[in-house]
């Protein structure tokens, strides 16, 4: 089994329609949709619930008025700002407990929440895990950890796990590409779109894998392009793939199929060469 | 003072591209970058910069003189960044949330709390429109250090338009805490209005007045009009969708200033929000 993150820094790039594309290439994998704070990819991958369970994945701070008598040692020592009025914000909340430590009644104790839910769907040869964060809730790099867990467990020996990365270089980045074998950097030769997939490669260096790049629309802007090719050169990155801005891929996504149903379309048949040499070279 | 925050759910619907060209068309507005793991503003509004300060976050520091092993700090963090090694006590400052629990249980005092730089805070100015930047260093978890304090800045200042990062969780609570109003920026796709809906579901949690504007406006818009209408939520503008736009962004060209349409467009966007603000302010609850 192995195991591929997509991922781009800047959000909005591509990430989902090339990991149905891929999807749809693979006979026996599993899906992972780790953007959890907007999962998209079952919106094209269409698939079937089979498994829904809800994740507590934080403690917060509860306070048993019963037993308080509201001297206020709780808001003072809270580095967070999280209780005022004795009330506890879970928001601001973080769980670091110290309240419950330093209540002289030992009238807060810590309770699990829910941060978010988790799926298992059935697709076409195969499953996807995805997961939506209750919004507003944090620890959404714990619940990308427990999507990937979920997608290790879930398949019957996938030949490969297709992490369908968030935005960003975050927490839930990081928490996408920790172990995976290779990561595939999807970029728009724009100049926001080269910056943020140059800080997101800086923390994919320090996990250590190897990094594949895909410059998409790669027409629109040459000269970014050019810029992003000489870069992925000069670190020794393969850019694995340059697809032309296409038509089809609008009208697809518009119609939410995926980009494998216009199999004729130069944007598809870039990407199933683009994933013969990842399968090759990773 | 009035605090505008731009925000999406979804990354790339045009975030930046809305909050950079709105600034620049209204008076007296300072952008303010709160994108802290992609800083984008700065590559259209091209600010002089003036000041970088360093962000922190504390960590404990131990003092092997007075420490006795004892373990105690490690048994009460519960993020699992103090671990007892029997020898000496490891700590693992990525996992610290700054809570000082440690800090404070040690019966030896032995732990003091130390600063840990994760990113900076830049302040500028770009033709006349006040700039600040958060940006975090990579490999670094978390940036909400970085917009707190950014948010302190945000208390003094007049007008702040503030570009938020994507997604719905705390980072994004905490950029836009105190707004006094939210714009939701969409694409009138499926994907769009999905990720949409989550923002508006956080937006309404926090209690915030909120208005949207669709970007890449075209045949579909209705999916996004649909929705709002039902939600009772104004629709400000339509960005349609133009392969000029995205030349222009692809360069770092702020559209305003390259095209007199939209930046008509724009104007009459910040009159309109201006308006929304002011009848904010007055109790009119006319959303």
């Amino acid at each position: 089994m192995k195991q591929l993150a997509i991922v781009s820094g800047k959000g909005g790039t591509g990430k989902t329609t090339i990991a149905t594309a891929i999807s749809s290439i693979l006979n026996n994998k599993v899906m992972a949709d780790c953007d959890v704070e907007a999962a998209d990819l079952n919106i094209l991958l269409k698939g079937k619930k089979i498994k829904a369970s809800n994740f507590k994945g934080k403690e917060i701070a509860a306070i048993e008025y019963s037993e308080c008598n509201y001297c206020g040692i709780c808001e003072d020592v809270c580095r967070f700002d999280a209780i005022k009025d004795i009330k506890v914000n879970p928001y601001k909340c973080e769980g670091c407990g110290l309240c419950t430590l330093k209540c002289p009644l030992d009238a807060i104790k810590m309770k699990w929440v829910e941060t978010g839910e988790i799926v298992v769907l059935e697709i076409e040869n195969g499953q996807l895990c995805e997961a939506q964060l209750s919004p507003g809730a944090d620890g959404s790099g714990k619940l990308v950890t427990e999507v990937r867990k979920m997608a290790i467990s879930i398949g019957e020996e996938p030949e490969w796990i297709i992490i369908d990365g968030p935005p960003g270089i975050g927490c839930p980045v990081i928490a996408s590409i920790t172990g995976v074998d290779a990561v595939l950097v999807v970029v728009e030769p724009t100049l926001s779109g080269f910056e943020d997939m140059q800080r997101v490669i800086d923390v994919i260096k320090d996990i250590g894998c190897k990094i594949f790049v895909c410059i998409n629309k790669w027409d629109i802007n040459f000269r970014v392009s050019q810029n992003i090719m000489s870069f992925c050169e000069s670190r020794g990155i393969p850019v694995a793939g340059k697809i032309y801005y296409d038509e089809q891929v609008i009208n697809a996504l518009k119609e939410t199929k995926g980009i494998s149903e216009f199999n004729d379309s130069d944007a598809y048949k870039e990407i199933v060469r683009m994933w013969e040499y990842i399968e090759k070279h990773i | 003072m009035a605090k505008i925050s731009i925000l999406s759910g979804k990354g790339g619907t045009g975030k930046t591209f809305a909050s950079t060209n709105l600034v620049r068309v209204l008076p007296n507005a300072t952008y303010i970058d709160c994108d802290i793991e992609e800083p984008n503003g700065r590559i259209f509004l091209n600010p002089i910069i003036e000041d970088i300060s360093d962000v922190y976050t504390k960590v404990p520091l131990i003092d092997d003189n007075r420490c006795e092993r004892c373990g105690i700090c490690s048994k009460v963090c519960r993020f699992g960044a103090l671990i007892n090694l029997g020898r000496e006590i490891l700590i693992l400052d990525h996992l610290c949330h700054s809570c000082e629990a440690c800090y404070e249980m040690c019966p030896m005092n032995a732990i003091t709390m130390a600063n840990r730089k994760i990113g900076e805070i830049s302040t500028g100015v770009s033709r006349g429109i006040d700039f600040i930047e958060g940006r975090l260093n990579p490999g670094e978890p978390s940036g909400v250090p970085i917009i707190k304090q950014i948010n302190i800045l945000i208390k003094s200042i007049e007008l702040s338009i503030v570009d938020s990062p994507p997604g719905t969780s705390c980072s994004v609570v905490n950029t836009i805490e105190d707004s006094d109003l939210c714009i939701l920026v969409t694409e009138p796709t499926p994907f769009g209005l999905h990720d949409l809906k989550l923002a508006v579901e956080l937006v309404k949690e926090m209690d915030i007045p909120m208005a949207v504007i669709i970007n890449k406006s075209g045949s579909d818009n209705q999916i996004i009009y649909n929705y709002c209408m039902k939600n009772d939520i104004k629709v400000l503008m339509e960005i349609p969708y133009d392969k000029k736009i995205a030349e222009l962004y692809s360069r770092g060209t702020l559209i305003a200033e390259a095209d007199s349409t939209y930046e008509k467009m724009f104007v009459d966007l910040a009159e309109k929000i201006l308006e929304l603000i002011e009848n904010e302010a007055a109790g009119n609850s006319e959303w």
